[in-house]
């Protein structure tokens, strides 16, 4: 078999493009789409703009009452009514300290802790969502009213529980 | 046993990979020894059948029930159905791993074995490439996230998970692990999660091998056409994948999570569509390539960044990073795949630009018309990359900065996706309709606006009918009629393609049109991808822009009236056990339309009394046709007198089109990526033979 060379000659002159009509059209057409593009973005990012904040930011700053936010925080599950009738959900979440490795410990030490902040959530025409149980994670969307009731319009939760292994309790040692 | 014999397999698979690397890289570069290149990918085959059994192990430890490993025992409890015994192997983080590594070197060694004649220079890198991928992601499983732990009781009695039985340790009793088993996930419980994680894992982990070739065409200074043809297919075959993958896991959203919507543009769905942007982006530049030698270093680009998405977004999901039901739990794994996506794209791009600093990625032409065939697909990619841009932002760039500069944390929610990516949805619907016509090189405003003629009055003649029949909202209207028009000329080609057949050679039109296909796959198969994807479009604006919901409550024999249904409310059943121990409240409903009885709906809610944490799931009652689906939900009841019920309902207009939409997609791929022989066999054969007896 012949001996082959894959590597090609490398190309030394570089070709000077021609800046004509044509390509002056690709230049205008072509910045004229980033812009478009980029106007697109800013526009969605600052009409769509939320902050996400702790409970206790939220409540040590007056200056987000009425603007839309994001907070998160552990959700007190003996706060929990639901008015299935009419679809109105009152609960309440309590600030979550600095987040740990061990989620489900970080949010029950927040829901037992007396001392820790807490802010009542109502929110109306949405289902009751499965997910909502005594120390979940809230995530929600919405305006601090001024009457201190953050009214909610998204909720987003999350259970340390449900994909996490535990370890079993209550076994002992025996081999079948 | 099976735990130990799944771990030392996986053990052996690790380091079967580090061999080929070794075995291909020295044995090409310096040794050049053809033996030592044969064995490093007689390693790749090893490292497929050591995962397999690996595999196997788990996956018989879960159907057997092998409570004492604590990945059995995490995810499955002995009052769970088979089917979920199977699905559960990718139900948490440990086996899903495993699972994809399983995949990884399942395509690894199926490139291999398709590639290594025709592409015997290229393969050495390409190995060595692929192989590095799967030793990351296999050691995850063998260091980080052991799917074959076992629980140990140790002489203090503390409980611990470990593969190897510790010093004095005993193992815990069968019996007691499978009363506290967990269980799996009640989400995870049907049949969409059957399919949809294995398809979106397969469309990631396919994304691999055009990157290994890519990156092997880099090294090796084989620039030419090689890699562009081995990528293009398996490109294919990845991109059918993750479209699958996206629209089941569309539907079990939609199934599942009880709201009504399919698409929550939630930062772990953005993840695995932003590999999806980039790959079709891919697929239509990589044309210019093959046709006209343009774009080279812009392809490699597309090809890495496809790759680099995919391990981005294996990485969102996994780590923790963002917040979403998708996610898995916070998991140590997040640092080293941070580490492992930061330096693969690194690598890429400074060995592109290497490359091209050396003069190697030239391209052999230049643009030369607005709306030649090259500069449309140009703009596509520009769109397509936009798409990409503004995802990414959305989703991870804009919480990302603001946490690290503004010292603010910034999210932005569903509204800014639902304004930025519709006009650049709809621009590529037009470009999907325009490009077809177009010619390659030079291509005239005038002869495209002939083709286009047709095309054009039918998709006015379809707006026509939809104003008529009463639907007269602009934005719906500019929406459906760009869309539509995709579609037209789709269509409308193929019509033209079978016509030219037909007049040529006497054929019918079924004839006709086995013959195109035949004649050119690509090409029409292709059409039939805009097809599907148009038929998509149709489902999404319907779906969308005319969501029709209301809520109300209902006593026994009352109705309520929405979108012509009319639905009434005949009584509940509550306290029925399903054979998997759920506990379910089933309403039962009649759906009437102009006074006939049409379907009996029982939307329902289950409890899982045995599951701890998530252990209420609602779901959905529905009534689909083409037009729409009615979507109800059973919110709450009287618990004790039975006799009222609220209930949520939907009216989804046209979303049965996606589901619909889908399959047209899935056929069009298939058609336009089935494997061809160039030439019959036997002329190949005698033209190898020559070739070697040179």
């Amino acid at each position: 078999m012949a001996e082959m060379h894959w590597e090609k000659p490398l190309v030394t002159a570089a070709a000077k493009p021609a800046f004509g009509g044509e390509r002056l059209k690709f230049v205008i057409g072509g910045v004229l789409l980033l812009g478009a593009v980029v106007y697109l973005i800013v526009f969605g990012t600052v009409s769509g703009a939320q902050y996400f904040m702790t409970v206790d930011s939220l409540l040590a700053s007056g200056d987000y009452v009425g603007q839309a936010v994001r907070i998160s925080g552990a959700v007190d599950g003996d706060t929990i009514v639901y008015d299935g009738r009419n679809i109105i959900l009152d609960f309440t979440i309590v600030n979550i300290p600095t987040e740990t490795e061990d989620l489900a410990l970080t949010l029950h030490n927040a829901v037992n802790d007396p001392n820790a902040a807490r802010l009542p959530v109502h929110m109306e025409g949405e289902v009751k969502p499965d997910l909502l149980q005594h120390e979940a994670q809230a995530i929600l969307t919405g305006t601090l009213g001024a009457d201190g009731v953050f009214y909610a319009t998204e909720l987003l939760l999350k259970c340390p529980s449900r994909y996490e292994e535990s370890v079993p309790g209550q076994v002992t040692a025996g081999g079948v | 046993m099976l735990a130990e014999i799944g771990f030392i397999a996986c053990l052996f698979a690790f380091l079967a990979a580090i061999y080929a690397i070794i075995a291909s890289i020295y044995g090409e570069r310096f040794a050049r020894s053809e033996a030592m290149v044969t064995s490093g990918r007689n390693a790749v085959y090893l490292t497929f059948v050591m995962m397999l059994v690996s595999l196997f192990c788990l996956q018989a430890a879960l159907v057997t029930e092998e409570y004492q490993t604590s990945y059995v025992w995490s995810v499955s409890s002995p009052d769970m159905p088979t089917i979920y015994r199977w699905t559960a192997l990718w139900g948490s983080q440990a086996g899903s791993l495993l699972f994809w590594s399983f995949l990884l070197s399942a395509f690894a060694a199926a490139a291999t074995f398709t590639n290594w004649r025709p592409h015997r220079r290229l393969m050495p890198y390409a190995i060595a490439y692929m192989m590095a991928t799967f030793i990351f992601f296999v050691g995850l499983s063998l260091f980080i996230e052991n799917p074959f732990e076992r629980w140990w009781v140790l002489p203090s009695g503390e409980v611990i998970a470990a593969t190897f039985m510790p010093a004095g340790a005993v193992a815990p009793s069968a019996r007691q692990l499978a009363e506290t088993a967990n269980g799996l996930n009640p989400l995870l419980r049907h049949f969409g999660m059957v399919i949809h994680p294995p398809m979106l894992y397969l469309g990631f982990v396919g994304f691999l091998i055009p990157f290994a070739f890519a990156m092997a065409a880099l090294a090796s200074g084989d620039l030419s056409s090689n890699w562009i043809k081995v990528s293009r297919r398996w490109t294919l075959i990845a991109w059918l994948f993750l479209s699958l993958g996206l629209i089941l896991g569309g539907r079990w959203a939609y199934d599942v999570l009880g709201w009504g919507g399919y698409w929550g543009w939630d930062p772990v769905e953005n993840a695995a569509f932003l590999p999806w942007l980039i790959g079709t982006a891919y697929l239509h530049s990589v044309m210019i390539q093959e046709k006209r030698g343009m774009l080279k270093t812009w392809n490699m680009f597309l090809v890495i960044g496809t790759f680099s998405a995919v391990i981005f977004a294996t990485f969102a999901t996994r780590s923790g990073l963002v917040d979403s039901v998708h996610s898995f739990a916070r998991s140590e794994i997040g640092f080293p795949m941070f580490t492992f996506w930061f330096l693969l794209t690194l690598i890429s791009v400074w060995l592109i630009l290497w490359r091209r600093s050396r003069g190697e990625l030239r391209d052999e032409h230049r643009l030369t018309s607005i709306f030649s065939r090259e500069a449309l697909f140009v703009l596509n990619n520009f769109v397509f990359v936009a798409l990409f841009v503004a995802v990414f932002w959305g989703s991870f760039g804009a919480p990302i900065v603001s946490e690290l500069f503004l010292n603010t944390n910034i999210t932005l929610g569903a509204e800014y996706f639902t304004r930025v990516t519709p006009p650049l949805f709809l621009l590529l619907f037009f470009l999907m309709g325009v490009a077809p016509v177009s010619a390659w090189g030079v291509s005239s405003l005038r002869h495209m606006g002939s083709a286009l003629l047709i095309p054009v009055a039918l998709t006015a003649a379809s707006l026509a009918i939809f104003v008529l029949t009463g639907m007269t909202e602009s934005t719906a209207l500019l929406a459906y009629g760009v869309v539509l028009f995709a579609g037209w000329v789709a269509l409308y080609e193929t019509y033209r393609g079978m016509r030219a057949r037909q007049q040529a050679h006497q054929e019918t039109a079924l004839q006709a049109f086995g013959g195109l296909l035949t004649r050119n796959p690509r090409r029409y198969g292709g059409y039939m991808i805009h097809l599907g994807i148009t038929v998509i479009g149709i489902g999404v604006i319907g779906s969308t822009l005319f969501q029709q919901e209301t809520q109300q409550t209902l006593a026994v024999g009352e109705s309520i009236a929405i979108g012509g249904y009319e639905m009434r409310y005949d009584g509940l059943l509550d306290n029925q056990i399903s054979e998997d121990g759920r506990v379910m409240d089933i309403a039962e409903l009649t759906l009437l339309r102009d006074g006939a009885e049409i379907a009996h709906l029982r939307p329902r809610q289950d409890f899982f009394p045995q599951t701890e944490g998530m252990n209420t799931m609602t779901i959905a009652g529905a009534h689909s046709t083409l037009e729409n689906d009615f979507y109800v939900l059973l919110v709450s009841w009287e618990a004790i007198s039975s006799n009222s019920a609220t209930f949520k309902v939907y009216i989804n207009p046209l979303i049965n089109l996606i589901w619909w939409g889908s399959f047209v997609l899935i056929l069009g791929t298939v058609l336009a990526g089935y494997p061809r022989e160039t030439a019959p066999q036997r002329v190949r054969e005698t033209l190898r033979l020559a070739y070697e007896g040179a």
